[in-house]
């Protein structure tokens, strides 16, 4: 019987063997696994379903125990013609070169006064401003034609893509054209119905919110500092009171496609998240309308009577971050947002807590790679005061100015992209997230972000900028869809290989 | 079921197989095993598991340099911890005559 | 074995000592000359290559120069200056550009010697880019904005009182205004400086106590350097420091304080007991090696023979990288430690993939990094056998 033990030699090398192979499989099919898990279009987050899923945080359990925001001196409403940039930068832009067919008004060495109220007054407190206005009026703007005529061909798609989504700004819904107190209750229901309960009313808003398209719906009791001063829309142009209709703020917010979103500032649009939150809003209003409430959507890309990441930070959507828009737990900075005002009896959120604070404080990420140095790098937005609110403060002409040069489609995003929050929910943020949730030392963070820092290549603010000092450079490529060449057979300069004929 | 609960079920026979394998071959090397030893173990392999999975995560999401760089320093822990555990598990083993 | 042949051995070791010393000491003088013979470029050369665009640079003095370009040549609306402070690895001179109002436009540098992958760092967090936008008119808005990147602050607080000692001399000479004063070094004591003392102290007396007390105190002093000199502040001795000692590159002892107590505490025990403290006793890169062998057992001897040709080849590193700095004018160019790659995560990939191999071969030979390619140890050597020869030199007059 010599066989015997030499069988049983060779089961228990099998055994032995087929453990390796075993093991060499198992850790192969986790590698596989993985990469899917990077590729899974699920972890596209925010595009995912329309029931609600999108808004998976427990916001209950991260209520905000102080102030979302501090009051440090007198409070105002804000400026719709001097604060807000697009509204001065117009105006501007209209003295300067005439409005349609008609003449310019006015010319830098005519003086201040000849400029004319607001602009005027305005301008003599921020000289600085208006040296920076003006710097794009005369000089990037000409030196970004130049640049269009040699660069644009290599965008044309990321902007043909873009255009398509901002097609409904023109179209739907139109433009209120009567005062609040009769265009936000054309069409409404005679008789009012009345909820169970305001939680009734809340939950049912933010279910029909979902399936109109919002990822994210939050509500909150509108402060009327947040409210413009002048030119409410659809009523003659003037100083107007806010509404007594205007109770509540119900806060919606959809993502960008994630990939494009990364390739920002050159193939990146606002465009595609402002049409989707702009179709929801308008939706909701005319569902609130048929209910029997007065409503009113303050809609991207410029239909606002109101700033929104406030109410935002109200409703307990998210916080705001250092690069001045409002984080989210589920989306990061990634989404553009719209607000319904109405008076329909609604249960509100509280604002939320989740550690954005303390994290920029400490990342400043965003302030390291904006292109045009809008952000702070300071410790604290301690000392930022505006208009006797204190929170994160960003340079919004030198930002807007940057915009003046981006190629692709308007705007730049960058600070979107780079925050380390705007990251898709696949497990690594997943995990990523719930460390810096639950880390109380913050030594979580300082680690994550100094992995970002330290792993993840990063352009560099000069290489946002136009040639010769920079490449019109994205965070990442452009994703293969965007790419033109890619897709046609064109000859372009592609400025980002560094291709400067 | 779906393809992914397939993997799945696989990779849960497979630890089997492989747990019943590690047993055989720490029989061989004349390595008594504890309860700490297979924690020990566990913790390793799974951290093995991780030092993959981290990087080609990042692969699927266009990440390489990151999931590169991760990767090298994933590997360089996992192979310092695995000399530190095996030192640790087969401390005082008597090689069998088998 | 014949006592001619041991004879032999023994004046070849000596000469092999002394050539050794005398090959650094000529190869250090050549480089020194021609690398002085390279420096001193017109600065105006630099702004030209800096500014291509411009098509000239009119001088006012104090080294600031108005900029004129072919569109307006006779009208200037920017100016420009530099200014130089005292970096990591040497001056560090930097362009600052500001428009008509004093607002900065553009910050360039014009000569820097810091080390490649950290300078790579500053630039890359965009630290250069923080003051552009701010005026230089308007006292503390070029500081305020500033955040010294982490693991390069020397560099990064160079840079900012070079922009500050520039941005002060157009504020002068074109816009008449009293600049912020810049700071004179201040002297800056801090735990470093404390805990390299401490060592070199724990060290010294380590050297003259029994064996095991010895040994405690020893593992104490590699841990306290490791945590202390290695992960919290990134000190270990490199060439850097001694490449710009060598070219005359001295920078001010405030501010470079701890580097002094170091090279000086390395002499010191180099004249008293002749011996190396600092590798031994105190390297964190050294403690890091002690600890890996801890773990990994650390039994495999390099056999005698290729030892000491490793030994010659570790020698030969530390003098090619020595010359070639100092040809180049640059102290940091051929400091190829691994030590910040390990201590800070900053280096090239070549150095990441070299501390990878060598973390991991430190599990199992004792202190390869030390024993092969570290150009230290062969320095401080030298250090060491000049000072015995001084010392006998002493001795005998």
């Amino acid at each position: 019987m010599p066989d015997r033990p030499r069988r049983e030699i060779s089961r228990r090398d099998m055994l032995k063997i087929g453990g390796l192979a075993g093991a060499a499989i198992q850790v192969g099919a986790v590698a596989g696994v993985a990469v899917h898990a990077g590729q899974n279009h699920h972890s596209y987050g925010g595009w995912e379903s329309f029931e609600g899923n999108t808004q998976f945080f427990d916001r209950k359990s991260h209520l905000m125990t102080g102030p979302a925001y501090h009051r440090v001196g007198a409070t105002r409403r804000p400026s719709r013609h001097t604060e807000y940039i697009f509204g001065r930068a117009r105006r501007l832009h209209l003295a300067l070169h005439g409005e349609a067919d008609q003449p310019p008004t006015w010319k830098p060495e005519d003086g201040l006064k000849k400029l004319g109220e607001p602009l005027a007054g305005f301008y003599d407190k921020h000289p600085d401003l208006l040296a920076l206005d003006l710097e794009r009026e005369t000089k990037l703007n000409p030196q970004s034609k130049l640049h269009r005529s040699k660069y644009a061909g290599y965008f044309e798609l990321a902007n043909a893509w873009s255009e398509g989504w901002a097609d409904v700004f023109y179209h739907y819904p139109p433009k209120p054209s009567s005062p609040p107190s009769e265009s936000d209750y054309e069409g409404i229901r005679k008789e009012p119905l009345t909820a169970k309960s305001p939680g009734h009313a809340a939950q049912l808003i933010k279910q029909v919110a979902h399936l109109y398209g919002a990822s994210l719906v939050g509500i909150a009791e509108l402060n009327p500092d947040w409210v413009y001063d002048v030119d409410v829309q659809g009523a003659k142009p003037g100083p107007f009171e806010v509404p007594p209709h205007w109770k509540y703020a119900i806060a919606l917010g959809v993502p960008h496609e994630w990939d494009q979103m990364l390739s920002n500032p050159a193939h990146g649009t606002s465009y595609d998240a402002y049409a989707r939150s702009r179709i929801a809003a308008a939706r909701l209003s005319v569902f609130i309308k048929k209910l029997g409430y007065p409503a009113r959507a303050h809609m991207p890309p410029s239909s606002y009577d109101l700033i929104i990441p406030p109410i935002l930070v109200d409703a307990g959507i998210g916080e705001q971050g250092r690069h001045g828009f409002v984080i989210t737990p589920e989306l990061g900075a990634n989404f553009r947002a719209a607000v319904v005002t109405t008076n329909l009896p609604m249960e509100t959120d509280r604002p939320i807590d989740f550690g954005v604070r303390d994290f920029c404080n400490r990342c400043k990420i965003c302030a390291e790679q904006c292109p045009s140095g809008s952000i702070s790098h300071a410790e604290t937005n301690q000392g930022m005061e505006t208009r006797g609110y204190r929170h994160w403060e960003i340079n919004q002409t030198t930002c807007f100015n940057f915009w003046a040069t981006a190629m692709g489609p308007t705007g730049c995003r960058l600070c979107i992209a780079t925050c380390p929050y705007s990251r898709k929910n696949n497990w690594v943020h997943g995990m990523a997230r719930s460390m810096s949730l639950h880390d109380p030392t913050g030594l979580a963070d300082h680690a994550m972000t100094w992995m970002q820092k330290s792993f993840f290549d990063a352009p560099g603010a000069e290489a946002y900028l136009p040639p010769p000092d920079g490449r019109f450079a994205g965070y990442r490529p452009a994703p293969k869809w965007l790419d033109i060449e890619n897709w046609f057979d064109v000859k372009v300069n592609n400025p980002q290989n560094g291709d400067h004929r | 079921m779906s393809a992914t609960a397939w993997i799945w079920f696989v990779m849960g026979a497979l630890s089997i197989v492989i747990l019943l394998s590690a047993h055989v071959w720490m029989q061989d090397f004349g390595i008594r095993m504890n309860w700490w030893k297979w924690t020990l173990m566990v913790i390793w392999y799974g951290f093995l598991n991780f030092t993959l999975a981290l990087p080609m995560t990042l692969v699927g999401e266009g990440e390489s340099f990151a999931a590169l760089r991760i990767f090298f320093l994933l590997v360089v822990v996992a192979v310092i911890l695995g000399v530190g555990f095996w030192r640790l598990i087969a401390a005082g083993r008597k090689p069998s005559s088998r | 074995m014949g006592a001619r042949k041991l004879i032999a051995r023994f004046t070849l070791l000596r000469i092999n000592k002394i050539g050794f010393g005398l090959v650094m000491l000529v190869f250090v003088t050549i480089g020194l000359t021609v690398g002085a013979l390279r420096e001193g470029a017109n600065h105006t050369d630099f702004l030209r290559q800096a500014f291509p665009q411009v098509d000239r640079f009119k001088p006012l003095g104090n080294d600031v120069y108005s900029i004129h370009t072919s569109t307006s040549p006779k009208e200037s609306h920017r100016y420009t200056a530099w200014a130089a402070s005292d970096g990591y690895a040497g001056p560090l001179k930097v362009a600052l550009q500001t428009d008509s109002t004093g607002r900065i436009t553009r910050i360039l540098f014009i000569e820097q010697h810091e080390t490649p992958s950290y300078f790579q760092r500053v630039q890359d967090q965009g630290l250069f880019e923080t003051l552009v936008g701010s005026n230089i008119l308007e006292s503390g808005t070029v500081s305020k904005n500033f955040d010294a990147v982490s693991g390069a602050t020397r560099t990064s607080t160079a840079f900012l009182d070079a922009a500050q000692k520039a941005g002060g001399k157009i504020a002068a000479t074109v816009f008449k205004r009293d600049a912020p004063q810049s700071q004179r070094p201040h002297l800056y004591i801090g735990i470093p400086e404390i805990i390299v003392l401490a060592l070199f102290a724990a060290a010294f007396a380590g050297m003259h106590t029994p064996s095991r007390m010895a040994r405690r105190i020893r593992w104490l002093s590699l841990l306290l350097g490791l945590l202390v000199l290695g992960f919290a502040f990134n000190r270990p001795l490199n060439l850097v420091f001694i490449n710009r000692l060598l070219m005359g590159y001295w920078p001010a002892w405030q501010s470079h304080l701890y580097w002094y107590l170091l090279a000086g505490a390395i002499i010191l025990v180099a004249f008293i007991n002749g011996r190396n403290p600092y590798c031994t006793w105190i390297c964190p890169f050294g403690a890091m090696q002690e600890c890996l062998g801890l773990v990994g057992g650390a039994k495999f001897r390099i056999p005698k023979r290729a030892h000491r040709s490793l030994q010659w080849l570790q020698k030969g590193l530390a003098l090619g990288a020595v010359t070639l700095g100092l040809f180049f004018r640059n102290p940091s160019l051929s400091s190829y430690e691994i030590f910040g790659t390990l201590f800070d995560f900053i280096g090239s990939a070549f150095q990441f993939c070299l501390l990878a191999l060598v973390m991991i071969t430190a599990l199992f030979v004792p202190r390869p990094w030390c024993n092969t390619l570290c150009p230290i140890r062969p320095l401080i050597n030298l250090v060491r056998s000049l000072a015995t020869r001084l010392k006998m030199v002493f001795r005998r007059s």
